[in-house]
């Protein structure tokens, strides 16, 4: 970074970096620019014109603030700083003058469009738009593209921003969109009518500033101004996404993105943002009981009666699901191992150790993948397991990092050295010698669940954490679960994972883990949101509260401990998950010490004291450990079906028509081959 | 007219926070939390102070106009404390009709305070009220939440008697 430079905006001197754009040089002033193509996470199209402003001494024209640098204005001739005027009448005019444009061909349909209430040009032009047309011509119209099931359009309420244009094809990685004809004919097309073939397209319709990319699962069902808007997190897969849950009445509507730098930028895969239809469907909303093999409706209290008879004395393993909050975690943990039995939360097998955070959080944070210069992937597909964090890996690209994968070739949306395929690769790269210059690059090295989850998932880790230790690079585990970090932190496992835990149990307490295969024999108590797989398993069901319906607390994959709050209630007779099993204890009367969320989690960061931290990353230490044998065998994926992971998203209707889709095209691809 | 000084006033923003999040929490867990909450809070203030209403509002992801909007759409939520005692009368058109106006006025002159106003010593609050119920033997009053029927002048000094006690 050069030398700060002193500018004046609107009377105002401040000192700015001189590669900062004007823009955000009014930004740090605190003097907001009207704006449709820039966006900080885009490159500068300077297309839109909104930005105006004038330069004080520069050409007798207004420039666009969005595409010139501090460093390019010149000082005054006694070398005075540089004076931008955001207000004066000649930007005012210039302003108007792009707005009158900007409404020639834009319809008047902002009553029945969706974008209504939040739409940037509507805003706009409540402050720069005249009240009457001089343009007498017909508009012009354009037809609609099919995006798909997605992403609806209304082309000709498109400003030719080129946003989505310039979102698919830097962040998303997908060079399907583009801007063809001039002029009046200027219009936004994919290439040969293809439908967007990336699970971050939704982001589209945030993006783009009108109503021309507006959500078709949501079209016409709500106004922004009637929405509930809830600040909460996500748990579709492990990166803890930052959104916001917008609910009208006990219904979720939508979901958002939230900006947060350290996570999800501001984007969020479209598996999280449109899974809500999801949430409505297949919900447990009573306890059921198994009688001669069917399940028939209960009442509460004689559903923990029976659960309390058949946990009693019982050998109990208790399983943690993907989506449990840590709260919930902890009380089954408690509850189960108070009664003797086994707790279990890494139910896809994986060899994570307990104990050493290090070990299954790693030390790295997502931010370090901006910096990284090399990225080593092992057997993970980052692009379906975690599609925001595919997208940061894909910017360090951009930037210039080299990204290497073992495991599977897949398509990550960005070049990379396919170094091989199975393990052996794997330990010659990790006994490989580096040279100094390659170890003081910043770099990550990224293990997925993949390769963890096999028998030898132990010795891959190790190698793993040699090949960190080699390269000096930062270690990151890549889960696919949201509660996994947190369940670990909590000691929710048992030393010698699944096979001890399951190994003799009598009673399977079911919290709602439904990847997992139950054998014929134990009696299953499911607790859970949806009526999946684990609930056809189950002689007893509880009833539970999905992630939009309670507060809990969740550690994403890099171990940063967030708190996610309730959107709304769960439906029928479903109970927060903390609170079953707190009511569950009383009736084993091993009364769990806790009567309110607060007090569970007074005790639980009295035990855990980095939970209280909520979102900042502790500090790990990897501390390398024994190199065991490696299998011989290649590495296979985490995720075969991005949509489908989790019961709510098998729930959702929209999930289902996605991953069909999706295959449809894969095998389509092939055929054409 | 200055409000009386109660211990209530005296309380600390922090006490008055603390004390707020207690009240609140209790209620957390239900559905359409906001005038549960603000009962209880009116039961251990004596009113709704005005500091508590953003963290309320904070607490329930609602705005502080929301609140603000319930809280003024009740006249039973009070923003001021009030006196030891209550006394309401009766303002509608039927006790009207029987001589309430005249012992509303009778009130206001014996008390030496208008409508929603509390005697020096802190003692009585007088508000209006519409309809008791009590219709066919008004004017009726209320008296700390006892209803009180056929109350012509001696009968509501002998009540603020009563009451100064």
């Amino acid at each position: 970074m050069s030398e700060l430079r002193k500018i004046i905006i609107d009377g105002q001197e401040i000192e700015v970096d001189p590669a900062m754009t004007l823009i955000q040089a009014c930004e740090e002033a605190g003097i907001e620019i009207p704006r449709f193509c820039y966006h900080e996470r885009l490159s500068i199209a300077g297309n839109c014109r909104m930005c105006l402003v004038e330069v004080v001494g520069g050409p007798p024209k207004p420039a666009a603030s969005c595409a010139m640098q501090v460093r390019d204005l010149r000082p005054g001739p006694e070398g005075q700083p540089p004076v931008i005027k955001t207000n004066s009448p000649m930007v005012k005019k210039a302003r108007e003058g792009v707005m009158e444009f900007l409404l020639i061909n834009h319809p008047l349909d902002c009553p029945i469009c969706d974008q209504g209430g939040e739409c940037d040009l509507q805003d706009q032009a409540m402050a720069y738009g005249v009240d009457f047309s001089r343009y007498r011509e017909p508009k012009r119209a354009v037809t609609d593209l099919d995006l798909g099931p997605l992403v609806e359009t209304h082309m000709t309420r498109c400003i030719s921003c080129t946003r989505c244009v310039r979102f698919t094809t830097e962040v998303a990685g997908v060079s399907v969109m583009g801007q063809t004809g001039r002029g009046e004919d200027a219009e936004i097309t994919t290439y040969l009518g293809d439908l967007i073939d990336s699970n971050l397209q939704g982001n589209i319709i945030d993006l783009c500033p009108v109503g021309a990319l507006v959500s078709k699962p949501y079209a016409f069902t709500a106004r922004p101004w009637e929405l509930t808007k809830t600040e909460t997190i996500d748990v579709m897969d492990a990166m803890g996404s930052s959104i916001r849950v917008d609910t009208k009445g006990r219904e979720v509507m939508r979901i958002l993105p939230r900006n947060h730098d350290g996570v999800n930028e501001e984007w969020i895969s479209d598996k999280t943002r449109f899974v809500w239809d999801g949430l409505r469907r297949q919900r447990l909303d009573r306890p059921y009981i198994r009688e001669n093999g069917k399940l028939r409706p209960a009442s509460w209290g004689e559903a923990l009666e029976k659960a309390a008879e058949a946990m009693k004395g019982k050998k109990i393993a208790g399983l943690v699901g993907d989506l449990a909050p840590v709260e919930a975690a902890y009380a089954l943990k408690e509850l189960i191992e108070g009664q003797g039995g086994h707790v279990e939360c890494r139910t896809d097998g994986a060899k994570l150790p307990f104990g050493a955070r290090g070990a299954y959080v790693g030390n790295a944070t997502i931010e370090d993948l901006d910096t990284a210069e090399l990225i080593q992937i092992i057997g993970a597909n980052p692009a379906v397991e975690a599609p925001v964090l595919n997208a940061r890996i894909r910017k360090a690209w951009l930037n210039g990092a080299t990204v290497g994968l073992v495991g599977e070739p897949v398509d990550l949306t960005y070049d990379y050295t396919h170094i091989g395929t199975d393990r052996a690769v794997l330990k010659a790269l990790a006994d490989k010698t580096v040279s100094e210059a390659t170890r003081e690059k910043p770099s990550v090295v990224i293990v997925g669940m993949g390769a963890l989850r096999e028998a030898d998932g132990m010795a891959v880790l190790a190698h793993a954490m040699q090949l960190a230790e080699n390269t000096g690079s930062k270690l990151m585990v890549l889960h696919t679960a949201a509660s996994r970090v947190g369940a670990m932190d909590v000691g929710a496992i048992t030393k010698g994972g699944m096979e001890t835990a399951m190994d003799g149990a009598e009673v399977v307490y079911n919290l709602g883990a439904d990847e997992v295969e139950i054998s014929e024999g134990p009696f299953v108590i499911y607790q859970g949101s949806h009526g999946d797989r684990g609930a056809h398993r189950a002689d007893l069901i509880l009833p539970a509260a999905a992630y939009t319906e309670e507060q809990g607390l969740f550690v994403n994959t890099e171990g940063r401990p967030q708190l996610a709050l309730r959107a709304g209630f769960p439906p029928g007779e479903a109970k927060e998950n903390w609170a079953i099993l707190r009511a569950l204890s009383s009736e084993l009367g091993a009364t769990l010490p806790y009567d309110s969320l607060p007090q569970l989690r007074q005790k639980l960061v009295a035990e855990v004291p980095h939970l209280a931290q909520v979102d900042e990353v502790p500090e790990n230490e990897v501390k390398p450990m024994k190199l065991r044998d490696l299998g011989d065998a290649p590495f296979r994926m985490a995720i075969t079906d991005f949509y489908l992971t989790n019961p709510i998203a098998r729930a959702s209707v929209l999930m289902a028509e996605l991953s069909a889709n999706t295959k449809a095209r894969r095998e389509r691809k092939i055929a054409a081959e | 007219m200055q409000p009386p000084q109660s211990t209530q006033n005296a309380l600390a923003e922090t006490d008055i926070l603390a004390e707020t999040d207690q009240i609140v929490s209790r209620h957390m867990t239900r559905e359409g939390p906001l005038l549960p909450i603000l009962h209880d809070m009116q039961d251990s203030f004596g009113h709704i102070p005005a500091a508590a209403i953003p963290r309320i509002a904070d607490h329930l992801n609602l705005t502080r106009a929301e609140v603000h909007g319930v809280i003024s759409f009740y006249h039973d939520f009070r923003d001021q404390p009030a006196g030891r005692h209550s006394l309401k009368i009766c303002r509608s058109e039927a006790c009207q009709a029987v001589g309430g106006a005249a012992l509303s006025d009778h009130a206001k002159r014996r008390l030496g305070i208008d409508w929603h106003q509390t005697t020096e010593d802190g003692g009585i609050t007088l508000e209006p009220i519409y309809c008791l119920g009590l219709c066919a033997c008004g004017p009726a009053v209320l008296v700390d939440g006892d209803v009180v029927a056929r109350v012509d002048a001696d009968r509501l000094d002998t009540l603020i008697e009563g009451l100064s006690e």
